[in-house]
């Protein structure tokens, strides 16, 4: 059975100043699927990503035209609070953001946020959080330290959790483990499975290998132009495009 | 005795006439802070007593102790930093998060800012005279008594601690907008992620990543404020007050003024003299412990931070 769409993107285009980042994308995501965005630097999947949560809008010059619809509403509506938005929309960044706070305070910063006050509430959602990223047997004694003492791999994974702690309906990673070793890599993938059963996940990253293993469908970004998407196997088996096939063989990018 | 002496000169040659110069400018330095500190010491500290530390002050400079010169620093010092700290922290923030950076008035503001902090401390002073004694004292005097009364519009701690407050407020508005800018965007960001509202990323994320910056910035310039006399001259120091300040406008001593009044108006030089390096020693020795508190936070918050770091 197919699943129904999440994320309905049409004709997207996205412009900072003159230069246009995105150009007229469509795209169709399936709930509760993993997709990953390939494309070499500059080629606009990052941008797409951060059109999902109107994360644009905070940089300066940024024009969004098109529309991107979450559940069939439009989120760029004059009506929708980008706020709003992105309590539905999680996201995690390249490098690890940890606040200067405690591993807790970190995972509850969110609900924070929302104004949740009881104590009760915070410690169940920083536990279930903190276990969905596999951190909780390795921080549960010490969740009051700084988050600074923990290593890149378990910064990333508390990053994901603070992400989680809020039950967002879709979580966008852009290159979360980049910066990662194997290990931490892989510890991190393993999370990202299993919350594709709960959370539409969409996925920026520059491993191909990565792309091939845990996505469910791959879209292949060029020049601001999204040049083909698909099911993951079809488009690394028999990718339709010259350009996927030269990208895809490592003849640039 | 050859072997040393060649030595010497292949070093001299090594690190190259800058490296020379640098290393005898240096010691200069070096020489001239431990040569002051040192005069200090010898000849004031033998006058260090509980006596001079808490004697009430009198009439003749060199009778008597500093404690009314003590209070009035410490007193004059609290009241600009509840009076510079608030403003100077809300216009950094000001010109850090909202200001936009290409606007006329926004660069209109910077070079008086800029300006503010070349201006002599002693133009300060006239201009508290000027502008809180004889314009806001005396328009306060017209709306509270009737006829006026002079009660406000005359020299008193309130109107020193605010001219001093002027003086410092560029320093703590460069600094907190500084502290705010090394906050990293990334951090924002992940909190805008969150569904933070601008309001929230300030208070929860900048402010708090900020706040050592801030700090370090506010010491710095409180300890340089606590040593001005000029700005202090015309708008709430005395030669001698025999009373502790109690309202806001009563006038009050301070260390350093205390320290001119010795210099100027004592009848017995000789022992006057002692006195002065002294009341000098105890100024230093407090403004030194402000800069090195600052200088500590500022090494502090320097350390090389990891990733993702506030601070």
């Amino acid at each position: 059975m197919e699943k129904p769409f999440k994320i309905q993107v049409e004709s997207l285009s996205v412009r900072y100043g003159a230069r246009i980042a995105l150009d007229s994308v469509s795209l169709d995501i399936p709930e509760r699927s993993i997709t990953a965005l390939i494309g070499p630097s500059g080629c606009g999947k990052s941008t797409f990503l951060r059109s999902i949560n109107r994360m644009n809008e905070l940089i300066e010059n940024c024009r969004v035209e098109g529309q991107v619809r979450l559940d069939g509403i439009d989120i760029y509506h004059p009506q929708v609070d980008p706020i709003e938005i992105r309590k539905r929309v999680g996201m995690v960044f390249q490098r690890s953001t940890c606040f200067a706070t405690s591993i807790f305070e970190n995972v509850v910063f969110g609900l924070r946020l929302r104004g949740e006050r009881s104590r009760d509430v915070l410690e169940a959602a920083c536990e279930e959080a903190l276990r969905k990223t596999a951190l909780w047997d390795e921080v549960k004694d010490r969740l009051r330290a700084p988050a600074q003492g923990l290593s890149g791999g378990q910064q990333q994974r508390l990053c994901i959790a603070r992400a989680l702690a809020v039950r967002p309906e879709v979580l966008l990673l852009d290159e979360p483990t980049s910066a990662l070793d194997p290990i931490a890599t892989s510890r991190i993938e393993e999370v990202i499975r299993e919350l594709a059963s709960e959370c539409t996940i969409v996925w920026v990253t520059h491993s191909m290998q990565q792309a091939k293993r845990m996505s469910d469908q791959v879209a292949f970004f060029h020049m601001g132009k999204l040049v083909e998407a698909g099911k993951t196997q079809e488009i690394f088996e028999s990718p339709k495009h010259e350009l996927t096939l030269n990208y895809l063989r490592g003849v640039f990018g | 005795m050859k072997g040393l002496r060649h030595r010497l000169l292949a070093a001299l040659v090594q690190i190259g006439p800058t490296g020379i110069l640098g290393a005898l400018s240096t010691l200069l330095l070096i020489a001239m802070l431990g040569g002051i500190i040192a005069i200090l010491f010898l000849q004031g500290f033998p006058a260090l007593s509980i006596n001079f530390i808490f004697g009430r002050s009198s009439l003749e400079p060199s009778e008597g102790g500093i404690f009314n010169a003590l209070v009035g620093t410490a007193l004059l010092t609290l009241l600009m930093t509840a009076a510079a700290l608030p403003l100077g922290v809300a216009t950094g923030i000001y010109f850090a998060e909202y200001a936009k950076p290409q606007s006329k008035l926004t660069k209109i503001l910077r070079v008086a800012i800029e300006s503010l902090a070349g201006i002599p401390s002693v133009v300060y002073g006239l201009f508290g005279l000027g502008f809180f004694v004889l314009f806001v004292g005396k328009s306060l005097d017209a709306l509270l008594s009737e006829p006026p009364l002079v009660v406000w519009a005359k020299p008193g701690i309130l109107w020193s601690s605010l001219t001093l407050a002027v003086l410092t407020l560029p320093v703590v508005i460069v600094s907190t907008e500084e502290a705010i800018r090394r906050v990293s965007q990334e951090l924002r960001q992940a909190a805008y992620a969150l569904g933070a509202t601008r309001l929230q990323v300030l208070l929860w994320v900048v402010l708090p990543g900020a706040r050592a910056g801030i700090g370090t910035g506010a010491v710095l310039a409180i300890g340089r404020a606590a040593g001005e006399v000029a700005p202090i001259l015309f708008t709430g120091a005395a030669n001698h007050v025999a009373e502790l300040p109690r309202h806001p406008t009563d006038m009050h001593m301070h260390l350093a003024y205390h320290v001119y009044a010795l210099a100027t108006q004592s009848a017995d030089v000789e022992s006057a003299k002692k006195l002065i390096f002294a009341t000098s020693l105890v100024l230093v020795t407090i403004t030194m412990l402000l800069t090195g508190i600052g200088s500590l936070l500022r090494a502090k918050n320097k350390q090389p931070e990891n990733h993702g770091k506030a601070i």
